[in-house]
């Protein structure tokens, strides 16, 4: 630190987190965070200290700078373009424009979720409330079986069941 | 004797490199929604801007010039694919290309320690510019090889912070680390670099006069 300066400027930036910028920048003002280079050039500009140690930096850039590595070739950017597997309007943008329709699937999603929540619900109240507390409405539809039929334990089959088995009854 | 850069302080002006832009201001993104609906021609203008730099970042990262071209592809190509389902304003695409670039040339330096005993970069298909003298040439290898010694993730900082001239930000988020760690490898790196090139700073300093 040079003991003339004070241990910070008026724009906050201290000696220390000059050295330390510098440590890991470098000397070049323009790879300094932009938010503490202004602070950092006034301090720079008013203690011989932080030049000296900007200095020494500069020449660690300055060799680090002389190797220049060539930009890709002519021929890789050709390669690459050559590469590209072709694609018309896929499915999968189809797909996104209607999740975006819904607004997105941040919303889509849990709405479609809630949604089928409902409809399994409603299926399982219908199927072993409403339906089954009626002998009749299972008779009416033609759907009971001796399986279904809720046993003593109080089991009752819920509405996929019930549609499954109806399905195998299906008479060939 | 060294030559003095040219404006070491520089008063904080804007870069024309758009790894300058912030995050919110992505020059790809226009072109990443016309490529997601099949148009090649818009996304040659995203291989236009970012395969240099990810063939320099990845030729730095692994000594070859051959493999960075590669890896250059390899990224691009996995970028056409992911243009489709690019979410706009989490990253800019440039930050994400190289993220997958230094996944790459972690993958195959990773594949070179365990199928060679000689872990160390090639240094070779290093083609000189024309206005490249023979001691400038002599620096900047010894300056490639004191960068290959150096550890990946310090050597990865160093690049893109250094070389690529990536803000703070953008490369923090490229290395997926905070800016702490961040200044962390630089530091750590330039110090290694100083070292590894403090032996030979007097031919070094020489060479460049």
């Amino acid at each position: 630190m040079n003991p003339g300066m004070p241990a910070e400027t008026p724009a906050g930036m201290t000696f220390q987190r000059f050295a330390e910028l510098v440590d890991a920048y470098g000397a070049d003002a323009r790879r300094w965070p932009l938010a503490e280079r202004a602070a950092a050039l006034a301090l720079l500009a008013s203690d011989a200290a932080a030049a000296a140690l900007q200095q020494q930096a500069a020449m660690l850039d300055a060799m680090l700078d002389v190797d220049v590595a060539a930009p890709a070739s002519h021929t890789a950017r050709r390669a690459l373009m050559a590469a590209l597997p072709a694609r018309g309007p896929v499915l999968a943008t189809r797909w996104q424009e209607l999740l975006a329709l819904l607004g997105g699937w941040r919303i889509a999603l849990p709405a479609l979720a809630v949604a089928l929540v409902a409809g399994v619900n409603i299926g399982a109240t219908v199927g072993t409330g409403v339906l089954s507390s009626s002998a009749d409405a299972r008779s009416a539809v033609g759907t009971a079986t001796d399986s279904e039929a809720p046993d003593d334990s109080g089991y009752r089959q819920g509405f996929a069941e019930r549609l499954i088995l109806d399905l195998q009854n299906v008479p060939q | 004797m060294l030559a003095e850069p040219s404006c070491p302080i520089a008063p904080p002006l804007p870069r024309p490199s758009p790894a300058r832009a912030v995050i919110g201001d992505d020059p790809d993104l226009a072109d990443i929604r016309r490529a997601a609906e099949g148009d090649q021609a818009a996304y040659g203008r995203i291989v236009g801007r970012n395969i240099d730099a990810l063939t320099r970042v990845a030729e730095r990262m692994l000594g070859s010039r051959a493999e960075a071209e590669d890896v250059a592809q390899d990224v691009l190509l996995r970028g056409w694919r992911q243009t489709t389902s690019w979410r706009a304003g989490e990253a800019k695409f440039s930050t994400w290309l190289h993220r997958v670039a230094l996944s790459r040339c972690t993958d195959r330096l990773r594949a070179r320690r365990e199928t060679s005993l000689d872990d160390s970069p090639e240094i070779v298909d290093r083609s000189p510019t024309p206005e490249a003298g023979l001691q400038q040439q002599s620096v900047a290898l010894r300056v490639r090889a004191a960068l290959a010694t150096l550890a990946e993730r310090q050597r990865a900082a160093v690049v893109l912070c250094h070389f690529e001239e990536m803000t703070n930000i953008e490369a923090a988020a490229a290395l997926e680390i905070s800016i702490e760690a961040l200044e962390s490898l630089l530091s750590r790196g330039r110090r290694a670099l100083r070292a590894a090139l403090q032996p030979d700073r007097a031919a070094l300093l020489g060479d460049l006069t």
